[in-house]
This record gives structure tokens, C-alpha cells and sequence, in this order.
């Protein structure tokens, strides 16, 4: 019970650091406190979560089901990693809906929405780098065959066409993707 | 607003668009959907990974992830086209898209920066938001 209430505890209060990597930080340093947060459990929960999407705080919550107190240690390592979050939105929500009609809250967004824009525009960028070009295959050898590889640049620049053409779910792009990248063995 | 709150993006992202249409109540239920499917993925994460091995699993997912990228940059090209709508929008575009690329500076402080030079804006002179 006490490592359960523990893991609550502790995920809850990594919630208010500002980013995930923090949060692991000051797992790490806390000088083996943490019997479930060594360097070699984080190695092998990173190698075994390593390819989820968004790679963060709740892969480590999430795991100790699997490693350490079963379902219920996931299930408070999750409800900790989450319950702060929606405290804490809940109160921002409110206070944004009162004022979302006060210029001052306007005003902060005419800088806020074109910064959000850049931002998600730089990780779009990271993930071009890693899923369309290959930019560490073109260090390596110098040519542009490497940067560009030809099957993904007709599929990203057709793919590009025809969702700016053609108005479909955005699944229907996901499933042609994946079906194209199977038959044309990517 | 889900990224630069505490949290995680996504989980952040629908406790907010579960307040705004259903109050507390609907904070509470989208984001114990949005956390209820990561924690069954990885429930099935034995199975996902003999799965995932599969040369035609890879095959897909490297296909889908092209057409990822082709999605989320037409989010990004409709996020402009409605924020960025003047000199200024322009002006903290490449602020945001310089200080995220080339610095070590959190996201935080950048969408905290971007706010507060909105707010100084409105403050300075321009009186229309």
C-alpha cells in the first residue's frame, strides 16, 4: 500500500515540473530513493516503450503494472500523472471562459496562436526529418539520394495534393498511407 | 493551451474540450478516455510487440508516417492561415520558429514570451486585439 501511495505521491508532484525530461531528472537524482526508478529499470522500460508516441511521463506511470505493483500500480501512477492536470485546466478553462471575450485575453492570443503555429510547425519538422527525408543518412554519405529517398517524397508529395484536392477523414489518408507503404514494401 | 499547461499534451488537450462542452463532468470523462487508451495499448504491449516485428507491420507504419507528416502539416498550414494575420502574427511566428529551432529554450517560456509581447502590444498602442 505505501509503495502505491508513493507512486501517486510522486507522479502527481512531477506533473508540476515543466517538462517530462525534469521529471525524470529528479527520479534520477534523488539518490536511489526510488527502488522502481533506477537507471537500469528506466533502460529497459525506455527499450521496451521506447517507439510509443510521446515518449513521456505517463509510459513510465503506465508501466509498473507490468514490472512492479501489476494493475493497481498503474492505475495510481496513472491517476497520479493525470488528476493534477485536470485540477489545475479545469481552473484555467474557467477563468478563460469568463474572459474570453476581454481584449487583454485577445490581445495575449495574437501572440500566443502564431508561437503554437511555429511550434507544432518545428516538431511537424522533426517528424519529416525522421519519416520523409533522412538527413543522418546524408551526413553519413554525402548524397542526395540519401536526404531524399524517392518511394517517401512521391508519396508525401502526392499524399500533399490530393488532401489539399479531395476532403476525406483524415483516416482515409492514414489508411492509404499504410497500404501503400505495404504494397510498395517502404 | 495544452502545451504549455502541466501535463500531458494530449491529455491536457481533452480535459479542455471536455470542460468547454460538458463542464467538469466532461473534463473528467475525456480524459479518463484519452488515458484508459494508452494504458490498454500498453496492456497489449506483449502482443503489440511480436507484432510490430512483422516486416509487414513495418512496411505500414513506415508508409503511415509519411502520411502523417502530410496531415499534420496541413494542421499547421490551417493553424497560420487563422492566426497569423498580420505583421505582427508574422513577427511571432519566426520569433516562436527561430528561439524552438535553434535554441534549447522551453516551450514554456516561448508561448509565455508570445503572450506576454501580445498583452505589451495591446498595452504599447494597438488597441485593436
Amino acid at each position: 500500500m505505501s509503495l502505491l501511495i508513493q507512486l501517486f505521491l510522486e507522479f502527481s508532484r512531477s506533473v508540476c515540473l515543466p517538462s517530462a525530461a525534469l521529471a525524470t531528472f529528479r527520479f534520477y537524482t534523488a539518490g536511489g530513493k526510488y527502488t522502481w526508478f533506477t537507471v537500469e529499470n528506466v533502460s529497459r522500460y525506455d527499450r521496451d516503450f521506447g517507439i510509443d508516441a510521446g515518449r513521456d511521463g505517463r509510459q513510465h506511470g503506465d508501466l509498473y503494472r507490468l514490472y512492479h505493483c501489476r494493475h493497481s500500480g498503474s492505475l495510481v501512477a496513472t491517476l497520479g500523472l493525470v488528476l493534477p492536470s485536470i485540477a489545475i485546466i479545469i481552473v484555467i478553462a474557467h477563468f478563460l471562459k469568463q474572459f474570453s471575450d476581454s481584449p487583454v485575453v485577445k490581445a495575449i492570443f495574437t501572440g500566443l496562436k502564431p508561437a503554437v503555429a511555429a511550434l507544432i510547425l518545428c516538431a511537424a519538422l522533426n517528424l519529416v526529418n525522421v519519416s520523409v527525408i533522412n538527413l543522418s543518412a546524408f551526413q553519413a554519405s554525402g548524397s542526395l539520394m540519401d536526404l531524399f529517398p524517392l518511394k517517401n517524397i512521391i508519396l508525401f508529395a502526392v499524399l500533399l495534393f490530393l488532401t489539399t484536392k479531395i476532403k476525406k477523414h483524415p483516416i482515409v489518408w492514414i489508411a492509404l498511407s499504410a497500404a501503400v507503404g505495404v504494397l510498395l514494401q517502404f | 493551451m495544452g502545451q504549455c499547461t502541466p501535463g500531458i499534451i494530449a491529455v491536457n488537450v481533452s480535459t479542455f474540450i471536455g470542460y468547454y462542452q460538458k463542464g467538469v463532468l466532461g473534463a473528467l470523462v475525456s480524459t479518463s478516455a484519452s488515458s484508459s487508451v494508452a494504458d490498454h495499448h500498453h496492456r497489449d504491449r506483449g502482443i503489440h510487440q511480436n507484432f510490430a516485428s512483422l516486416a509487414i507491420v513495418q512496411h505500414a507504419l513506415a508508409g503511415l508516417r509519411v502520411g502523417v507528416c502530410v496531415l499534420v502539416l496541413t494542421s499547421v498550414y490551417k493553424l497560420i492561415k487563422n492566426g497569423v494575420k498580420d505583421g505582427f502574427g508574422v513577427a511571432m511566428f519566426i520569433f516562436a520558429f527561430v528561439l524552438s529551432l535553434f535554441t534549447n529554450i522551453s516551450v514554456v517560456f516561448i508561448t509565455l514570451g508570445a503572450g506576454l509581447l501580445g498583452f505589451l502590444k495591446y498595452k504599447l498602442g494597438g488597441k485593436k486585439a
